[in-house]
């Protein structure tokens, strides 16, 4: 087995706690890595596409978020430009909307698109700030919505925790 | 009284700031349209979780630099910035978003005119109205 499969493998399984057999998985993987770790429930599984598909920091919020949505199946049929406006937004909901105020993105490239609405404001007791959100993406006319919480990273970075 | 007589007023004003208004002197206030805005189960009445929700994103906009405390600048973005210092409890000169929850809910208890443990929008404009006065 290689070693890249197996550092993938054993940080999802301690993360998420949901893998049936590495094995089984080390061959879908080979077929299609993104699928792999997209279909890992969670956030981190969902970073993890963003990683696979070699995206840099800007990458990991909009990753995350939609790995928070439908991980692998989103991470599929989403567009290396629908990533990013999905990033955009999410950033520009998390920093700057009020609650219940909502961000869309549109590619009218490939007619996909996106909403993502904060839900709700809290502070850890470190200070740092949370929002929760809901998020929605339609592919091919058809919606896919999620909920998450999303924390803000020293740097000013949004990190998707859920 | 002269106490609670702000308190109301403050209850008003901050029921009436928007997180937007809060990145910038706030210049007008509409009571009904915050009122609105905090109402968020639309029943007419502002509950204590609905304005504690509200106080952490008043909070959370306040916090230009988002280290997590309101500043003396800061606090200058609220109508009552003289506040600073009934808030800042244990006198570390900054505001954390315990001692303005704390604040708040203060001014909350003293708008409460009926003691039911809601704000109704009579409450809230009577108290934006009587500072207004002032």
């Amino acid at each position: 087995m290689p070693r890249s499969i197996v550092t993938r493998c054993v940080p999802v399984i301690l993360a998420v706690f949901v893998l049936s057999s590495c094995a089984a998985m080390q061959q879908t993987y080979e077929e299609n890595p993104k699928a792999v770790l997209g279909s890992l429930i969670g956030a981190g599984a969902g970073a993890g596409i963003a990683a696979a598909a070699g995206g840099g920091a800007g990458w990991m919020l909009g990753g995350a978020a939609l790995g928070g949505l439908l991980g692998g199946v989103i991470g599929n049929q989403l567009d290396k430009r629908d990533k990013e406006m999905a990033t955009q937004a999410a950033n520009r909901a998390f920093e700057n909307n009020k609650t219940g105020q909502t961000s869309v993105w549109n590619n009218p490239d490939t007619g996909n698109s996106g909403t993502i609405t904060p839900t709700k404001t809290y502070q850890l007791k470190t200070g740092q700030y949370c929002r929760q959100y809901q998020q929605t993406i339609t592919i091919a006319g058809q919606q896919h919505q999620a909920y998450g919480t999303a924390c803000r990273q020293p740097d000013g970075t949004w990190k998707i925790q859920s | 009284m002269r106490l609670i007589a702000t308190s109301l007023v403050i209850v008003g004003f901050l029921l009436a700031l928007t997180p937007a208004q809060a990145q910038g002197p706030a210049k007008t206030y509409d009571p009904r349209t915050a009122f609105a805005e905090a109402d968020k189960n639309g029943d007419g009445e502002i509950d204590h979780e609905e304005m504690y929700e509200r106080i952490v994103e008043v909070f959370y906009f306040a916090d230009a630099n988002k280290d997590g405390y309101l500043s003396v600048e800061e606090f200058k973005q609220f109508p009552f910035p003289d506040d600073f210092k009934r808030a800042d409890t244990n006198g570390d000169g900054r505001i954390s978003l315990r001692e303005y929850v704390r604040l708040r809910e203060q001014d909350f208890e003293a708008a409460d005119t009926d003691h039911d443990e809601v704000l109704s929008l009579d409450e809230v404009i009577t108290a934006y109205e009587g500072k207004k006065k002032k």
